[in-house]
């Protein structure tokens, strides 16, 4: 017995959790799959038709479908951006001594675990039009009240990214300051020494010794940002006129909304097979990464 | 190890598959408690359902908060145990799609609301015949409104078959502020040129009053928005041929109408406003206007607002409203506890109960509630004249259009009222929605044909 | 510029860019907090003025008598707390092999979970459950869960696993450790903070998770989000309750991570560094 258990410690280890996922993903997958393939208007009494690709030619045609993928491509290429270039930015101030470091640490860190159903609901009074203070502060500024989620122009998409940058970049920050810890002293003495600028210092050697970080840190968004649903879903829910729609909002109204589970199955197919490309792509990175590291 | 592997996916596939591609038709049994085991006492004759647990899925409105209290007097007369749970719209609607698409054989009855999801229900085979409810001569079902309990026919079908009853009504209503009016010396107004008229005088944003303020959210704006089409003499739908006529001369009268009252007159960020931010407008003094359906009263203008000293209730302009029925109660057609849900359904939804809601301040379906003055005493007067007047002239008893895929034509629609509260080209709006709404209207007529 | 004013003035511009990045990031949360303590009317006041402020309690009172949220609480600890530990029992074997034999193709496999769009699990779920008599149970709950916990483990043991040195665990074999006895021993012990930080983290995204829930759950074990999100009403937009009610969802929570902060940080940056 114990022999046997030795001898097959790998299974032994890795298989219980393999098999765990496979049984919990394999049949939501699979029905998806199949489903793709069908008309169903989730009915009890008319079983789904098989309908062949119908439901994939049928979204790709669809003007609704083709701008949720722009608009989560949009959003993902914002957001991201933004959260990297803040994050890092962030990481760098932060990585040095000064009074309360950890108290900041720790309260920066409230975007990121706050429950993201409380959190939509804060910012959806936050950003009330009429009552909201985001327009108390504007107008107190002087400006012209805003109309941030209430509006179909970019204004409304800008403004759940910039939630979303709010959420997300104190994650980067931390990521990017993890990383910024391991690089050894001796680069600087020696930059030091020959009298380098601190712009130098930055471009030269904190950020390409920073970069794998960065980079994992940007890959690890980018996974989650396309999938972007909970603050969406807790605001305008796609509107006002489908201006904030991303794939995943236009799959869920699919389904609960218009009875079209053969669509909503169609889109989330699609949708897998982007984000599983995305996950490869990172894997290979990742993989390279810590081979030159 | 890579054979076990495998092995395990088949299985799990297998199993997998049995378990959802085939949602309909299998014998479960009940969630809890089992009926008929009870030796044949005297009790039993009196409670033939004692023992018996249903589950009640409701949703977070007035109507779920006047019943509740009252529930356990339900379970001390018939012995049914309720296991019930509350959950607002949007979680209540994804929750209800999800358990009833796989059977609904774990909910016994739930509230849904004819005009959104009901047809859809029907045709989906979710909603179980009610007819043995109605049949009861104590249970008065000529008592309820005809418009509100036809709603839970299916639609198109002339079998007399009812999947639900009423539970709440509501009409479009004006509500609007005395003392403004009166400082301006503008009369209540009675037609759409005087409301705008009258919303153009006293739109003072400078002082934190706007003329007017209603739902401009697209989805949300198309119930409220359809008591103007009605005014200008249009509609959604020409069911002598299943037509989209949204683009119709006075369609797009009515859409220009609403843009433009919402545009010159209404807020900022009207555009995201349902109703709930249009009531916290009108409720703290921000408005002199607004059409809204009347069950929400109290929000806009009750005890407990700023205005309530102050609040006036019309007709909506145009004598245009509607009388719908809002939310109502259905049995699950896979529920394996039917007599003792019928049970239920008929104590919620009977005479007395109504009454006793009623009372409370939420409009019910019943004639009777309305004719009896007890039931009326907590509602202004002047509310209370244009709710009667609404039941008597109101001649649609849809606000939204009137077919399966409810949501999705309310998204189309909706792009118009945008378009026309921006202020940009109705006519090329509403054309090319009504393209889209026709298509709609196809795919559902062939959906429920075939 | 003299040196020392240069100095000085670069000192207070790096405190003053984080303290109001600081000030951003919490701002949002503090409203929230503030919200709750005010009458609804004063929020919908279009025409208040930015301080106008009248403290109240009625809010909380109001969400403490309406719901029973000590046994919501109870719910979500739960199934939060089972979760994580079921999770740790198969994630932790299964992160050691992939770090000691380098299985990328597995950890592959946990990474799927993370991708998939979780509104796809639904029905299929739902339908699975209730037919093997799972709806309404913590079984069900705490499957689902397990599966927003386990990547969250398994992802940040991997580096930490990688990290222990062979030449450790090499000793215990020449000791006469078996390579179970090994791990259980030596491996397992020398990562606990590691594991600590992966547990908290499982625990709060199991916590805030709320598509599952609201499917799986039922009357007995409805968590605390779900549950009260039910202000959110049909009538009447209750924001002071609704406030009080988000503060109450998040303060477990909120707490948990400040009091605990140096291990999440540690946690949340695992797989962006090695070691």
């Amino acid at each position: 017995m114990g022999k046997w258990f030795e001898k097959h410690l790998r299974s032994v280890f890795l298989l219980p959790c393999i098999i765990f996922i496979i049984i919990m993903i394999i049949a939501p997958l699979l029905y998806n799959f199949i489903m793709s393939f069908t008309d169903w208007s989730m009915s009890i009494v008319k079983a789904p038709q098989f309908v062949g690709l119908k439901n994939y030619i049928e979204v790709f045609g669809e003007k609704r479908f083709t701008n949720s993928v722009w608009h989560t491509i949009v959003f993902a290429v914002i957001a991201i951006t933004l959260e990297t270039l803040l994050g890092v930015a962030l990481a760098i101030l932060i990585n040095r001594k000064f009074h309360g470091r950890r108290v900041v640490q720790a309260l920066m860190l409230l975007p990121v675990v706050a429950t993201p159903v409380a959190l939509g609901m804060a910012w959806k009074l936050i950003l009330e039009p009429t009552i909201g203070f985001a327009n108390t502060v504007v107008k107190f500024l002087g400006m012209a009240p805003q109309k941030f989620l209430a509006t179909t122009s970019f204004e409304s998409m800008f403004t759940l990214i910039l939630i979303d940058v709010w959420e997300w970049t104190p994650m980067v920050m931390l990521m990017v300051y993890a990383g910024l810890m391991t690089i050894p002293q001796e680069p600087y003495e020696s930059a030091l020494v020959d009298g380098a600028t601190p712009w130098q210092t930055l471009t030269k050697i904190t950020l390409p010794l920073a970069s794998p970080a960065i980079l994992v840190a940007v890959l690890m968004r980018l996974i989650d940002v396309v999938k972007t649903f909970d603050i969406i879903y807790a605001t305008t829910q796609g509107g006002p006129d489908f201006a904030t729609e991303n794939i995943n909002i236009y799959g869920y109204l699919n389904m609960f909304s218009y009875y079209e589970f053969g669509k909503a199955a169609a889109i989330s197919v699609l949708f897998f097979i982007v984000v599983m490309a995305i996950g490869c792509g990172f894997l290979k990175v990742k993989s390279k990464l810590e081979v030159e590291y | 190890m890579k054979k076990a592997l495998s092995l395990i996916l088949c299985l799990v596939m297998v199993l997998s598959l049995a378990a959802c591609a085939a949602p309909a038709a299998e014998e479960t049994t009940t969630p809890a408690g089992t009926g008929e085991t009870a030796a044949p006492t005297e009790e039993a004759v009196d409670k033939p359902f004692e023992g018996q647990t249903i589950r009640v899925i409701l949703a977070s409105h007035d109507w779920t908060t006047a019943i509740e209290s009252k529930l356990s007097e339900f379970t001390d007369k018939t012995g049914i145990k309720l296991e019930f749970e509350v959950y607002p719209e949007d979680q209540l609607s994804t929750k209800l799609n999800v358990e009833l698409a796989s059977g609904g054989t774990y909910i016994d009855v739930f509230m849904c609301r004819p005009l959104q999801e009901v047809q859809q229900f029907i045709q989906n085979g979710y909603l179980a015949d009610i007819s043995e409810v109605r049949a009861d001569p104590e249970f008065q079902a000529d008592d309820f409104i005809a418009a509100a309990a036809d709603s839970y026919l299916r639609s198109g079908a002339t079998d007399g078959v009812y999947y639900g009853v009423p539970l709440v009504t509501e009409r479009q209503v004006l509500f609007y502020r005395k003392d403004l009016l009166e400082a301006k010396g503008v009369a209540v107004p009675t037609n759409l040129d005087e409301l705008m008229s009258a919303a153009a005088a006293l739109h003072d944003p400078a002082n934190g009053v706007v003329g007017f303020v209603g739902r401009g959210l697209a989805n949300a704006a198309v119930t409220q928005f359809s008591a103007y089409l009605y005014a200008f003499g249009g509609d959604f739908i020409d069911f002598t041929n299943n037509t989209a006529i949204i683009n119709t001369p006075e369609a797009v009268k009515a859409f220009t109408y609403y843009g433009d009252l919402l545009r010159n007159y209404g807020p900022e960020g009207v555009l995201n406003m349902h109703w709930q931010q249009a009531a916290a407008i009108y409720s703290t003094g921000g408005a002199a206007f607004c059409t809204d359906a009347d069950a929400i009263w109290q929000s806009f203008s009750g005890p407990d607002t700023d205005v309530y000293e102050n609040a006036g209730f019309a007709v909506s302009p145009n004598n245009s409203t509607w009388n719908i029925c809002s939310w109502g109660l259905a049995i699950s057609a896979g529920s394996p506890n039917k007599a003792a849900a019928e049970e239920f359904m008929k104590w919620a939804a009977g005479v007395e109960m109504t009454k006793y809601i009623q009372t409370s301040g939420i409009s019910s379906a019943r004639n009777s509630a309305w004719e009896d003055p007890a039931c009326t005493a907590n509602y202004p007067e002047e509310l209370l004249a244009a709710i009667q007047k609404g039941n008597e002239i109101a001649t649609k008893s849809y606000d939204r259009p009137l077919t399966t895929s409810v949501s999705k034509a309310r998204d189309v629609i909706g792009t118009v009222i945008t378009t026309a509260i921006e202020g940009g080209d109705v006519q090329a709006a509403a054309d090319k929605a009504n393209v889209e709404f026709q298509a709609i209207l196809d795919a559902d007529k062939a959906a429920a044909q075939g | 510029m003299s040196k020392k004013n240069k100095l000085l003035f670069n000192s207070i511009g790096k405190h003053f860019l984080i303290y109001i990045a600081l000030f951003l990031a919490v701002f949002p949360i503090f409203w929230m907090f503030l919200s709750s303590f005010q009458p609804n009317q004063t929020i919908i006041n279009a025409n208040r003025g930015i301080f106008d402020f009248v403290p109240t309690l009625e809010n909380y009172i109001n969400v403490i008598k309406k719901y029973d949220f000590l046994k919501y609480s109870w719910n979500s600890f739960v199934v939060a707390a089972l979760a994580t530990v079921f999770s740790l029992i198969i994630g932790l074997p299964c992160a050691y092999v992939v770090a000691r034999f380098k299985l990328r193709k597995a950890s592959m496999i946990v990474l799927l979970v993370r991708m998939i769009p979780g509104i796809s699990f639904l029905l299929p779920w739902f339908s699975i459950f209730a037919r093997m008599g799972l709806r309404d149970t913590y079984t069900a709950l705490i499957l689902t869960h397990m599966l927003v916990a386990l990547p969250f483990i398994v992802w940040i043991m991997i580096p930490n696993f990688e990290s222990i040195p062979m030449e450790l665990q090499e000793a215990a074999w020449i000791d006469g450790c078996t390579q179970y006895g090994a791990f259980w021993r030596i491996v397992l012990r020398l990562s606990i903070p590691g594991i600590f930080t992966a547990s908290l983290l499982a625990f709060i995204f199991s916590w805030n998770n709320f598509m599952f829930s609201l499917i799986l759950a039922g009357r007995n074990t409805l968590t605390l989000p779900v549950a009260i999100f039910n202000f959110v009403s049909y009538a009447y937009v209750d924001w002071g309750g609704l406030m009080a009610g988000a503060t109450i969802i998040t303060l477990p929570i909120v707490l948990l991570s400040l009091c605990l902060q140096k291990y999440i940080i540690s946690g949340l940056t695992a797989g962006a560094v090695k070691g």
